[in-house]
């Protein structure tokens, strides 16, 4: 004869199983066994529980042991899985990966930035000494004249660095592990660095030749050089790349325009040129810009979509 | 000498990288979690496979045990982990379709019929015939007597559905014995 066990709170079904190995609290168990003591129905499916515990037990010990070549083959498999680096290995690994990545970004952003970039800033540091030399221009027009040249030789390139209509192989890099925003910044650092380069060379040939201070002459186009770029940047991501360089080179003629007004109109000072050069605004603005632009990149090709 | 308290050690030691403590982990709990996996799956070299792979993960995150529960409980939850991962990537399903079905169906239990009263070899067949999901409760509670508690950490369940697959675990046992008395007549 068996008894099903009513669904009511007053019987202990649930707790046979725990009161069978032993594990309810001293209380649980005592109220258990009370209940037993004269619930039939209970009494019936504590039986069934015992049976199915010796059953389990049972199945259990007849259960053949694993092989004796299992720790072995746990040492092998452990010696075989990478080690836990240090942080400075791991410091290491990605910093040779951010190399990498740079270093490839040389290949991959159009050939015209580095030949048109040499030529313009070399080219006008030419002009600019033969400007100084045969003509006797001033020398603050000849720095101004640089610094015009390499800043907007600056943004023009970066203007070009990235985006789809940029680069024929950007869905490929989107689909590598490397985040765009990193890539994006590699070329940014490349072509900037390039100009910077360029631009300093140009700078000496023009110090040596002048006598100027050359820390003089890097104010001149350093910031507006950051700043310009940063600008470009972005409107070529938010907009397009030729639109950022209409609007460059609309901001670098509004920018030049007091200088000149301030040479051959002084009466028509209505501009500050110390502005435009090397200033702590100035950086700031860049670097806001730039960082606005490595956030916003992963945005810009479905938004060009 | 406090055996918990040797466990407890003893990942300590593994932690620091003691080959010697694993060794002496392994020697004590080879049966329990061979055992425990062979609940999950019937193929003897495959739950030899997520042995190796239980101590390789106890060997890599021994620092994680935080003593909030038994090393032991640890040790399955460990197992549990390595057994579903390999299993789901190999696309083998630790519920038993059929069981389900089964389930649903089970009516009241005879009047004549008690799994006291069943053969203890015939309860063993049933119970080989259960899925791994209601075999591993069975065996965590009645063959390796952890509490509710414990089971449902080592399984990552509440302790209500560790009570539920008890309960459906023992009214499958019964189904099958019925079933198989009345293919017997």
């Amino acid at each position: 004869m068996t008894f099903q066990v009513p669904q009511s709170q007053n019987h202990v079904a649930d707790l046979l199983p725990a009161y069978i190995n032993r594990t309810l609290d001293g209380p649980t168990s005592e109220r258990v066994h009370a209940h037993l003591l004269h619930c039939e129905a209970c009494q019936s499916e504590l039986s069934s529980w015992v049976a199915v515990r010796d059953a389990a037990q049972l199945a259990a010990a007849v259960t053949p042991l694993p092989s004796a070549n299992v720790l072995n083959a746990v040492w092998a498999k452990i010696d075989a899985s990478p080690r836990q680096v240090s942080i400075g290995q791991w410091f290491l690994k990605h910093v040779l990966h951010l190399w990498l990545v740079f270093r490839r970004q040389g290949q991959l952003v159009y050939k015209s930035i580095w030949i048109g970039s040499a030529l313009v800033i070399l080219g006008g540091c030419g002009l600019v000494l033969f400007s100084m030399l045969q003509l006797h221009n001033h020398s603050r027009d000849a720095e101004a004249a640089l610094a015009l040249i390499a800043t907007v030789t600056s943004a023009a390139g970066v203007a070009f660095i990235y985006g789809r209509d940029n680069d024929a192989g950007l869905e490929i890099t989107l689909s590598t592990p490397t985040s765009i925003r990193i890539v994006m910044f590699c070329r940014l650092l490349l072509v900037l660095g390039y100009d910077f380069a360029l631009s300093a060379l140009a700078s000496i040939v023009v110090a040596v030749a002048h006598g100027g201070s050359l820390w003089e002459i890097f104010q001149m186009w350093l910031g507006p050089m950051l700043l310009l770029s940063s600008i470009t940047l972005t409107l070529s991501l938010l907009i397009g790349s030729w639109f950022a360089i209409m609007a460059a080179l609309v901001l670098e003629a509004l920018q030049d325009l007091p200088l000149y007004v301030e040479r051959h109109a002084p009466l028509l000072q209505f501009a500050n040129p110390g502005m435009w050069q090397t200033s702590p605004t100035v950086l700031f603005l860049a670097v806001l810009l730039i960082i606005f632009a490595v956030f916003y990149a992963p945005r810009q090709p479905r938004l060009s979509n | 000498m406090d055996k918990p308290t040797d466990d407890r050690q003893l990942l300590k030691r593994i932690a620091g990288g003691d080959r010697q403590a694993l060794s002496e982990l392994y020697t004590c709990y080879q049966r329990l979690l061979f055992n425990y996996l062979l609940q999950l799956t019937p193929d003897y070299g495959l739950a030899e496979e997520l042995l190796q792979d239980t101590l390789v993960a106890i060997w890599k995150s021994a620092s994680s045990f935080g003593g909030r529960s038994s090393v032991q409980t640890w040790l399955i939850g460990v197992a549990r982990r390595q057994a579903h991962n390999t299993l789901r990537q190999r696309k083998i399903s630790l519920v038993n379709e059929s069981e389900v079905e089964e389930l649903a169906a089970v009516g009241p239990e005879p009047e004549d019929f008690t799994l006291a009263s069943t053969a203890r070899d015939e309860l063993v067949e049933a119970f080989k015939q259960l899925g791994p999901v209601h075999r591993e409760v069975l065996v965590l509670i009645l063959v390796q007597e952890l509490s509710y508690e414990e089971t449902a950490a080592a399984l990552n369940v509440p302790v209500g559905t560790v009570k539920s697959r008890l309960s459906n675990a023992k009214r499958l046992l019964r189904a099958l014995l019925v079933t198989r008395e009345g293919a017997g007549r």
